[in-house]
């Protein structure tokens, strides 16, 4: 399997996982809204899986970048770039004291990035099948 | 919607000279009444003989000969302006207030001893100098061109029907003929259009206001006096109320909104004045009378609501409301009803209320929120106290808009908690240096028996911080407390965890041994360093199981282990982005440790002596998320008498309020309304449920009002629910019921705003985001909603686009722009250049405007400023009816208005000036200060002491009904400002001055010029 296979092959697996870890984001914040669960603890759980999510994410563009994967890395790249800045500005934290007044642009955040992983995940998987078809055409 | 004058009937205004340049008077146009200046009151101080005046200044004073102003006849005796008429000497106890005549007959005179001075402006007596060049041509006429009361034949004669120019001689004449006292109603009380007047005496006070009147447009005067007792008091209101509820919602809509113009001084009466009223159709409540509820409970910013969101947006006003839930009887008012049962709806949980209806004969109640068809418990009928059947329409929770209920087993999470209160105080070496130990303890040890302690129930436990910890043992036993020091402060344990947190009551004898011992206790030995971060810990320790309050005497940085801090003030960063930065905790130690105490119910609460950079920024949270309240004193020093006396007051006035414990605070509201923010010191545990480890009747908790659907019904709901354990240990429900009117037409929108109150929520707002944001986005957002409001449909409100420089607005509005100003210029919001504001003064500033009550918040922003050198007649002395002390009427806040003859009074709720003019009459200092010459006083903070005569009792009179206008918030100190003061202090003063220039904000001149270019850019 070539290099090219093994990064769409990873990136699969990242993007479900994202993915899923987006749609968990999102449940929480509903639970939030109808008042399930209370914001000190909710802030507790999202804020310690910000940083890995983007830690993960960042390493999955790093691999296409060094795959020389162009266009993977291309449409990653904006969200890389939003994750760099949150955490640069240090708004990447849910702060209990506030949430209640984003918690609609943090329910919409999470809704448009289980679209992307969504479609990443389809794009990687016909990444993955174009780069093994390539690979056996040239076996 | 009614007609408006062409423009070609109106007098041509001169265009707008710049800002502060000289005007001419007004020159004798035909029919142009002037602006009658208030008539000089009975008592003056004069100036001393050959007293040099300073520039004159004010409107035109007296009127150009052959222009009679609308007067009432000469010689008759006058009444100080904006105020009830002068009683009759003999019907008031203390005496009436002797005239000054000769000026060098100073001598205080006995009860009686002088008639109240005649109308004479020839009488010698210089009190008003003459006064030219400043804008001088009619402002702010008072468009009442709404149909008069059908019941006034003359008055549609002259002043209505035909628009025509309204002489001098006319208006006066509507004042002297008492049938026609029905249309003239106060302007800006002119809410539902026609009324009855507001009392039989209104007639007589209409002259003594100032009035701008332009010619042809109206009849009504200006400027109203306010006859009803100023703002806050519930009389004044319920007065109106009653006149208001006479009369049905149907007339509102075909008059057009009484209007203002901006230019010129601001009509700084206008903030005397109660809020509109809540005009609710007949029958809207079960009883028959209206059920209010008072602002100081509930405070909206627009006394009605809009039906659609549509219309919400269109009129580009700030919806938003300001509940003061634990607001408390004071003494004097009757107490709140206490019921026992609790009856809620099924569904949406509302509480039994007012609004409800029975249905079903009287066997069901639907819900005025959810239209739920609720049971009528058995027992409705039925009062246990007596055991006897009772009419269910007597029943508290039908009669009264706020109303106590003693909540049953179900409503507790465990047995009630005591009072507990843990002082940790700072016994470092900047503590001992200003000398705050001492201080405190003297002040704590004196309010022992006045902390709400009904069943002797009370814990307390001291803590002193330096480098390490002392905690103090105490036993019932022994009057001599052990000192126990912890020097381990990286997880600080505690000695003899059962004799620390201590009975008050019990352990009386040690607590006092303390407290008197502290002060000297650490003199000998100074420590650097002050572990605040440890201390709570171990204070947090120490009530984990019981909850309480903890409260911080701070007088330095925190600079020990967990939640050390460090010095970032930079003078430098004024003006930048980085000024904001340092209104952000620098740390979120203060913020975690906060929300693990919210689930103990404990809350902390500050009390800074600071000298130097505190980082108030970094450990605020603490106090904002649990609800504690701050004070802060800049500069504290024991040896000033005058701080002394203020924190010790305030201190004892803080531990001698009623707290209510562990509380819950939920808002609800009819459907289609949400409440997207809250603002204020609280920690928002759900959408709608604040949590209050402890709630005080100090603070204040706003939110946004947004429309999230078309309201249907006439009527919308909020009702407010706070439950808290008293400090006797009972478990209460304070709930608290809102009804506003729905409406359809903007007018009808704007005739409910409440200037105020929407200054007081853009504050909160502005502060929230100049906290989460930046300072200038702040200003920007404080601008542009001002901006949006004056910027409105004119058209569809009825109002005349006017001519070139001038802005026609609701009347409604009229002060909008100078409360912004106030509010650009406040401490918490203003943008220096590059002075730097020290940022604890600015983040303390901050937390006030969040935490205050409108009615406190207000005169924060903008000061209060009277001339106590001409007081009127009736001022300083209790009014007849209502036993208030009556106000003197205010001043603009400019320097406009400052004598050299004067002595003035500037009034906030945390400072208040005394100007004196340096050729001030002798006798008025010794009246007040005891001095024979101006060159005895010193500027600077000054005690002043009562004196036994009748001034002296007044101006203290004045000054203590200020300080309960304002709830006894504060104690504020008291600067002596002679007119030759040092710079600074002089600058102190005048930066309360709204309306002149100040650092790099506008004056209020400049300001509307402001407003007008960015009108016409739209």
């Amino acid at each position: 399997m070539s290099w090219e296979a093994l990064a769409f092959l990873l990136g699969l697996v990242i993007a479900a996982i994202l993915m899923f870890g987006a749609v968990w984001f999102v449940i929480l914040l509903t639970d939030l809204e109808a008042d399930y669960i209370n914001p000190i603890e909710l802030c507790n759980s999202l804020n310690q899986w910000v940083l890995p999510e983007a830690i993960t994410h960042s390493t999955l563009f790093a691999i296409f970048i060094l795959n020389g994967l162009w266009f993977p890395s291309l449409i990653n790249l904006p969200l890389l770039a939003w994750n760099i800045n949150k955490i640069a500005k240090s708004t990447y934290h849910y702060d209990p004291m506030q949430v209640f007044r984003h918690v609609a642009t943090y329910k919409k955040e999470g809704m448009i990035k289980i679209g992307f992983f969504l479609c990443c995940f389809f794009y990687y998987l016909y990444g993955l099948i174009i780069a093994l078809i390539h690979e056996s055409a040239i076996l | 919607m009614a007609q408006m004058p062409p423009n070609s009937t109106q007098r041509p205004r001169p265009p707008p000279a710049p800002a502060g340049a000289p005007r001419p008077p007004p020159p004798g146009q035909m029919g142009a009444s002037y602006p009658v200046r208030p008539r000089p009151p009975p008592l003056q101080y004069p100036p001393g003989p050959g007293a040099p005046r300073l520039p004159p200044s004010g409107r035109p004073w007296p009127p150009a000969p052959g222009q009679a102003p609308p007067m009432r006849p000469m010689g008759e005796p006058q009444p100080g302006m904006m105020r009830p008429p002068v009683r009759p000497p003999t019907s008031r106890t203390g005496s009436p207030a002797p005239p000054y005549n000769p000026p060098q007959a100073y001598a205080p005179s006995r009860p009686g001893m002088m008639p109240p001075r005649p109308l004479n402006s020839t009488n010698g007596y210089p009190s008003h100098p003459p006064r030219s060049g400043t804008p001088s041509y009619p402002l702010s006429p008072s468009v009442s061109d709404t149909p008069r009361s059908p019941t006034s034949q003359s008055g549609s004669a002259s002043g209505h029907t035909a628009r025509r120019r309204q002489y001098p001689d006319q208006i006066a004449s509507v004042y002297t003929q008492p049938q026609l006292q029905a249309v003239a109603p106060p302007a800006s009380y002119s809410y539902g259009g026609s009324t009855a007047p507001m009392n039989a005496s209104a007639p007589a006070q209409h002259p003594q206001a100032p009035q701008y009147i332009v010619p042809g447009e109206a009849s009504a005067p200006a400027a109203a006096p306010s006859p009803a007792p100023p703002a806050y008091s519930g009389p004044g209101v319920d007065g109106m109320q009653n006149q208001f509820a006479q009369m049905g919602l149907g007339t509102a809509s075909h008059q057009a909104v009484p209007a203002a113009l901006l230019a010129g001084p601001p009509e700084i009466w206008a903030l005397e004045q109660p809020p509109p009223p809540v005009e609710l159709p007949p029958n809207s409540a079960l009883v028959h009378q209206p059920v209010l509820c008072g602002p100081q409970h509930i405070r909206s910013t627009v006394n009605c609501m809009p039906n659609t969101p549509a219309l919400m947006k269109k009129s580009k006003l700030l919806l938003g409301m300001m509940f003061t839930p634990f607001k408390t009887p004071e003494e004097g008012e009757p107490p709140l009803p206490v019921v026992n049962e609790i009856v809620r709806c099924r569904r949406c949980r509302t509480y039994f209320n007012p609004f409800v209806q029975f249905t079903d004969s009287l066997y069901k109640w639907v819900c005025n929120m959810c239209h739920l068809k609720n049971d009528v418990p058995p027992t409705f009928d039925y009062d246990p106290h007596s055991q006897s059947p009772m009419d269910r329409f007597r029943r508290p929770e039908l009669n009264h808009a706020v109303v106590e209920y003693l909540a049953p087993a179900p409503y507790m999470s465990r047995p009630p908690q005591p009072p507990v209160y843990v002082f940790v105080i700072d016994v470092s070496f900047d503590a001992i240096s200003n000398g705050s130990i001492g201080v405190v303890a003297q002040a704590i040890l004196e309010s022992l028996d006045n902390i709400p302690n009904p069943d002797g129930r009370a814990l307390v436990a001291f803590l002193t911080v330096d480098k390490a910890l002392q905690f103090y043992s105490m036993t019932p036993e022994s009057t001599e407390p052990q000192m126990l020091v912890v020097p381990d402060l990286s997880d600080p344990f505690l000695p003899y965890p059962n004799q620390l947190l201590v009975n008050l009551a019990e352990c009386r004898g040690a607590v006092e041994e303390f407290l008197s011992r502290l002060g000297e206790m650490f003199r000998s030995s100074p420590s650097t360093g002050f572990a605040l971060g440890p201390a709570l810990v171990a204070a947090k320790r120490l009530i984990q199981h019981i909850g309480g309050k903890i409260v911080v005497y701070q007088s330095s940085l925190p600079t020990e282990q967990a939640g050390a801090l460090q010095d970032r003030e930079d003078a430098k960063a004024a003006g930048t982005a980085k000024e904001s930065e340092l209104l952000k905790p620098a740390t979120s130690f203060y913020s975690t440790f906060i929300q693990q105490c919210l689930g103990l119910q404990i809350s902390v609460d500050f009390f800074v002596f600071a000298s130097k950079y505190v980082d108030l920024a970094s450990v605020i949270p603490l106090a904002k998320t649990s609800g504690g309240s701050v004070y802060m004193y800049p500069s504290f020093l024991s040896t000033k008498p005058e701080d002394v006396h203020r924190v010790a007051s305030e201190v004892k006035r803080f531990l001698a309020r009623s707290n209510g414990w562990e509380a819950v605070f939920r808002i609800r509201a009819s459907s289609g309304i949400r409440f997207p923010a809250y603002y204020g010191h609280h920690f928002l545990r759900s959408t709608d449920l604040l949590t209050l480890p402890n709630v005080t009747p100090d603070h204040c908790y706003a939110a946004d009002v947004t429309l999230e659907n078309d309201l249907s019904g006439n009527m919308a709901y909020f009702q407010t629910a706070l439950l808290y354990t008293s400090s006797g240990g009972e478990r209460r429900i304070r709930v608290a019921t809102l009804a506003l009117p729905i409406v359809t037409q903007m007018r009808d929108l704007f005739r409910g705003i409440d200037q105020q109150a929407t200054i007081a929520m853009l504050a909160k707002k502005a502060v929230d985001r100049a906290v989460n944001a930046k300072l200038e986005d702040a200003r920007k957002a404080v601008e542009g909603k001002m901006l949006d409001m004056v910027s409105l449909d004119r058209s569809e409100l009825g109002l005349v686009s006017a001519g070139m420089g001038q802005i026609p607005v609701p009347r409604a509005i009229n002060l909008l722009p100078l409360l912004t100003l106030g509010l650009l210029k406040h401490d918490a919001l203003a943008a220096m250049g590059s002075f730097h504001l020290p940022s604890d003064l600015r983040t303390y500033a901050i937390t006030q405007v969040l935490t205050m009550a409108p009615e406190v918040l207000l005169p924060y922003l903008v000061a209060r400023f009277y001339a106590l050198h001409e007081l009127p007649a009736e001022a300083g002395y209790p009014d007849a009816q209502t036993q208030l002390t009556v106000l003197p009427p205010l001043l603009n806040l400019s320097s406009e208005k400052l004598v050299r003859h004067g002595l003035f009074l500037l009034f906030t709720p945390t400072v208040q000036f005394m100007w004196i003019g340096r050729d001030i009459h002798p006798g008025l200092l010794q009246d007040i200060f005891g001095v024979s010459s101006y060159q005895e006083l010193t500027s600077g903070t000054f005690t002043l002491t009562p004196r036994d005569n009748d001034m002296s009792q007044r101006i203290h009179a004045i000054m203590a009904r200020l300080v309960s206008l304002t709830r006894h918030l504060f104690d504020p100190t008291l600067y002596l400002i002679k007119e030759d003061a040092a710079a600074q202090l002089r600058s102190m003063f005048h930066a309360h001055l709204t309306e002149d220039k100040a650092h790099h904000i506008m004056s209020y001149q400049q300001f509307l010029s402001h407003i007008r270019e960015k009108l016409q850019a739209k």
